[in-house]
């Protein structure tokens, strides 16, 4: 062996877990998702067949409908919402730790922790959203029995969580540019929009291509949270394609059908993530 | 000029403090609920003003024995660490020192694992834990957090290690280090902060799951996450019993991030942002 590549021997302990834990039981879940088996039974081999049976099943397009939209309308909140405190953050000198502490603090607390207490919040009658409609005399809806309501309120348990994590990316690139380059825009001419737009938001293209891959990757796959909050209801109004995979696999225990749904999830997951990929690459060479 | 530029500055912190407001409210509200009495949670209209009770959080404890979650807790985020993040440190700084261009797409790349749904892991790591006799057991749980953390830990100790010259090594080599002596004694030491954000952040990720946990544990190696979504879902009369439980929960979460913010945002960026 060469003396460089016994470097390789320090990655080998990771590379290893990562084979054995996560390449191996995908592979495994590849294979039966082939098989028609259900959990207690003998799997036997039958082709496409899990896939076709999943295709003719409108709840799995619901639930990929769901997801996809779910995912659009977040990830563009959270960049958007996310931006514009990063930008009012850049604006300030004063008490930035103790705002930024608790502006940062929902993104690292527990998921199913934080859907309990939107669930809690817009209970009927006692949560506390309710009461405050009521004292200004609106009578509430009930939050969670109304599909509408209930998308609305796991976006915006979603936006209320994860937008930090857009907050924390931003801002710290909006602060790794360099005065000069910003007031030599300013000398040119440039008016704030275009600082804005020119300065500020080209030179942070690969910071925004990498918040909207991350996003999109959690918020596709998103189960605690809307589980603890809605588990998919009211009417599989909010059935993401996780919840409908977890039902699928551990209530109705059709294993080969659900390790098909997680393949069709990578597959659909895959395809913008390999865009941002590439391009956050080509962003990085500029 | 000067005048709307101040303007501008004070709006900024007025909407800033509101955005702060806002963030913090929910957790506010579950800890007011935690601390109330049934009579005072179930009052209409609501009670801002109320006599704090600390009578909840003692039952749930002492008598509902939550202790018990928080022990397997404590036993799968604490190995999970300790394990997890030398791994991913070895791996960061001997990709990084092979300077191939396999090793560098092999960093690229890892952030790609993240894109992995979890129930596709989910159902066989089900399927093998029950087949091997892993199920409810710490084991299963503690190997495959490592696992999963493995991708962001390595890319979060790669964009620490970047910054470490390779100067140093070859200073060690010429003083007579071999390569382990290297990186014990030298870049060990330099990259401790990079290791502690990783530490943090696996920390966070153990702590916080909640799938693997929920399909793979039942009653020995129930962690509190689980033990808590479940309790909340049960009878409306626990709600003072399981906002204490809430609130128990995040409050570790809570003072991690107010005396650690530094490497949790270090941590975010590291990878991300150049300089």
């Amino acid at each position: 062996m060469t003396k460089k590549n016994r470097y390789l021997l320090f990655a080998l302990p990771s590379f290893l877990a990562i084979v054995c834990v996560m390449l191996f039981p995908v592979g495994y879940a590849i294979y039966y998702s082939f098989f028609n088996y259900n959990l207690g039974d003998k799997a036997t081999f039958t082709g496409l067949l899990n896939y076709i049976e999943i295709f003719r099943d409108p709840k799995f397009l619901q639930a990929v409908m769901f997801s996809t939209k779910f995912t659009v309308v977040v990830v563009i909140a959270q960049f958007i919402v996310g931006l514009g405190i990063a930008l009012l953050m850049d604006n300030i000198i004063h008490w930035k730790k103790p705002l930024s502490i608790l502006i940062y603090l929902p993104y690292f607390i527990t998921a199913a922790a934080a859907g309990v207490i939107f669930r809690w919040m817009f209970m009927a009658q006692w949560g506390i959203v309710s009461q405050l409609c009521s004292l200004v005399g609106l009578t509430s809806p009930n939050w969670f029995d109304s599909p509408i309501w209930a998308q609305v309120l796991v976006v915006l348990a979603e936006v209320w969580q994860n937008t930090p994590f857009a907050v924390i990316i931003l801002y710290a690139g909006l602060q790794s540019l360099s005065m000069e380059r910003i007031e030599a825009a300013k000398i040119d001419g440039a008016n704030p929009w275009q600082v804005f737009r020119h300065v500020k938001l080209a030179n942070m293209r690969h910071l925004i291509l990498l918040i909207f891959m991350m996003r999109i990757m959690d918020s596709f796959r998103l189960f605690d949270r809307i589980s603890v909050m809605t588990n998919g209801g009211p009417a599989e109004s909010t059935q993401t394609l996780a919840i409908y995979n977890y039902t699928i696999s551990f209530s109705m225990l059709r294993i080969g059908q659900g390790c098909a749904v997680g393949v069709l999830t990578l597959i659909i997951l895959a395809i913008p993530v390999f865009f941002l990929m590439k391009g956050m690459r080509s962003a990085e060479v500029d | 000029m000067q005048k709307k530029k101040t303007f501008l500055i004070a709006m900024s912190y007025i909407a800033l403090l509101l955005i702060a407001i806002f963030a913090v409210f929910p957790l506010v509200y579950a800890f007011m609920i935690g601390t109330k009495n049934p009579v005072d949670a179930f009052s209409i209209p609501f009670r801002w003003i109320y006599t704090p009770t600390f009578e909840n959080f003692k039952t749930l404890w002492i008598e509902r024995g939550f202790t018990f979650y928080l022990k397997n807790t404590v036993v799968v985020t604490v190995s999970s660490v300790l394990i997890s993040v030398p791994l991913a440190t070895l791996a960061a700084y001997g990709l990084l020192r092979h300077e191939s261009k396999l090793s560098n797409n092999a960093l690229n790349f890892m952030l790609g694992f993240r894109m992995f749904p979890q129930m596709l892991l989910a159902i066989p790591y089900f399927l093998l834990a029950t087949k091997w006799g892993l199920a409810d057991t710490y084991i299963i749980l503690i190997l495959i957090i490592v696992a999963a953390n493995q991708p962001f830990a390595i890319w979060l100790m790669r964009g620490f290690l970047v910054g470490v010259p390779k100067e140093l090594d070859e200073a060690a080599k010429i003083d007579g280090c071999n390569m382990v002596q290297t990186v014990t004694r030298i870049i060990l030491p330099v990259s401790l902060p990079g290791i502690s954000t990783a530490s943090i952040f696996t920390f966070l990720l153990s702590y916080n799951e909640y799938l693997f946990a929920l399909i793979l544990t039942q009653k020995r190696a129930m962690t509190l996450p689980v033990a808590i979504g479940q309790y909340g879902a049960e009878d409306l009369s626990y709600w003072t019993l399981s906002a204490a439980g809430v609130v128990s929960i995040v409050i570790p979460v809570c003072l991690v991030m107010i005396f650690l913010q530094k490497y949790l945002v270090k941590g975010l960026t590291a990878g991300a942002v150049k300089g």
